[in-house]
């Protein structure tokens, strides 16, 4: 007799799909290329279900549930485009945009940014909420990269990379609610950190123009994300 | 319970609400004075036992500066990890600065009910889904006072007001 698989069959859309039982919905919709938004998410790091685009409708289930952090289960039935989640999705996203001052035209992240290309998607042309405008700090202590912080949407990729991949935890947040910022070491200039290994991992993990490349002009900081699930599988070869 | 064992409401004043639950609860009005005050009938008017803790406001409340509190409150301790509830308290927070200070529009209103849906169902913890409570339960029960404020830049309570709203006032004159 063959061993049982640990095998969960759902439906996502429609569609009648498996997944292993320690997957995700989002790895079985990623799988099947069926398309869930997401901002903090990124294969190869830990999920925490911030970002909240990821949301989706199950079947049985009241609440909305964030398919980076919910587990597959047998039988579930899941809805990842409805009419209901694209208008709260829209208005997340623009809730995002009001936040801090993200001014595509002259970010350094122009065409390539993960942000402005969801916003594409999601049909968003224009932003209801009034924005705040804060005065946001540039660090370009750093020998080779900068943070602005006018562009970031705190995603927390950087604070995850840094202390899951690179094990240096030069990242990390400082303060709560619309007052958190990233920081490094203990909100010291980027460039007299002592723990940074000056690796860059943190600047290409960054969906957004928040972390980039010195030297970079408007549209011209492309992101390199292919190392993540390259180290990812070397390591896990490795053990 | 108010009249009873809280003694009713000084100086000869109205009663207006009782807000139950701490910041995370709903305001009720007069009608629900004579409810029991267990889980169920709570939940049914549309607020919680909460903390168990109880406000009694009278006419001298106003329920927008009240939810505006409340939403002061939760803007504050908001820990910033989700968006809804990072940016939509602080926007939340904003509207209800805005029909304080009598320089809200229709606009502002049906943005506020909006952030209310969205907070509810897309937030991570108990503290996003439940800070609209304040806004929805005083929208459910006092929508007249919030128009008052928007419609003819008056507080029915004479609460809110002050330099802000004379200068909103200014500007709707010279406009």
């Amino acid at each position: 007799m063959s061993p049982v698989a640990p095998v969960k069959t759902l439906k996502i859309d429609g569609r009648d799909l498996s997944g292993r039982q320690e997957e995700t919905i989002l790895d079985v919709a990623r799988q099947n290329g069926i398309f869930i938004p997401r901002l903090c998410e990124m294969d190869g790091l830990s999920d925490v279900g911030a970002c909240r685009l990821c949301l989706v409708e199950i079947k049985g289930q009241n609440k909305l549930l964030p398919a980076c952090v919910t587990v597959v289960e047998e039988g579930m039935e899941v809805t990842t485009d409805s009419e209901r989640l694209q208008g709260y999705r829209r208005m997340i996203l623009e809730l995002l945009f009001t936040e801090r001052n993200h001014v595509c035209s002259v970010c350094v992240s122009n065409g390539h940014c993960e942000m402005q290309m969801l916003a594409q998607r999601l049909g968003i042309t224009h932003v209801h909420f009034p924005y705040r405008y804060p005065k946001e700090e540039v660090d370009a202590s750093h020998d080779r990269f900068v943070i602005d912080h006018n562009r970031c949407i705190l995603c927390t990729r950087c604070v995850r990379v840094c202390d899951e991949i690179e094990g240096a935890h030069t990242w990390d947040i400082m303060g709560r609610g619309i007052d958190a910022k990233v920081i490094t070491d203990l909100n010291e200039p980027w460039g007299t950190s002592e723990t940074c290994t000056s690796c860059g991992k943190c600047v290409h993990v960054c969906p957004t123009g928040a972390l980039f490349e010195k030297g970079r002009s408007v549209a011209e900081m492309l992101k390199r994300r292919q190392f993540l699930p390259y180290l990812t599988m070397m390591r896990e070869e490795n053990e | 319970m108010v009249f009873e064992i809280g003694g009713g409401i000084p100086e000869g004043r109205k009663f207006k609400a009782v807000q139950t639950g701490g910041p995370s609860g709903g305001c009720l009005p007069s009608e629900c004075l004579d409810m029991p005050v267990d889980y169920e009938s709570l939940a049914k008017a549309g607020s919680i036992m909460g903390s168990g803790g109880m406000i009694v406001m009278d006419e001298s409340s106003c329920m927008v500066d009240v939810a505006k509190y409340f939403m002061d409150f939760c803007m504050t301790e908001s820990c910033g990890k989700c968006i809804p509830c990072r940016v939509g308290t602080y926007q939340m927070h904003r509207i209800l600065t805005a029909i304080g200070n009598m320089n809200a529009t229709p606009q502002d209103m049906k943005m506020l009910e909006e952030l209310c849906d969205l907070l509810k169902h897309t937030s991570l913890c108990g503290l996003g889904q439940s800070a609209p409570n304040p806004v929805v339960s005083t929208l459910r029960s006092f929508a007249e006072e919030y128009r008052a404020h928007i419609e003819d830049h008056k507080c029915p309570a004479g609460v809110c007001g002050g330099q802000a709203a004379a200068a909103a006032a200014a500007e709707r004159e010279t406009a």
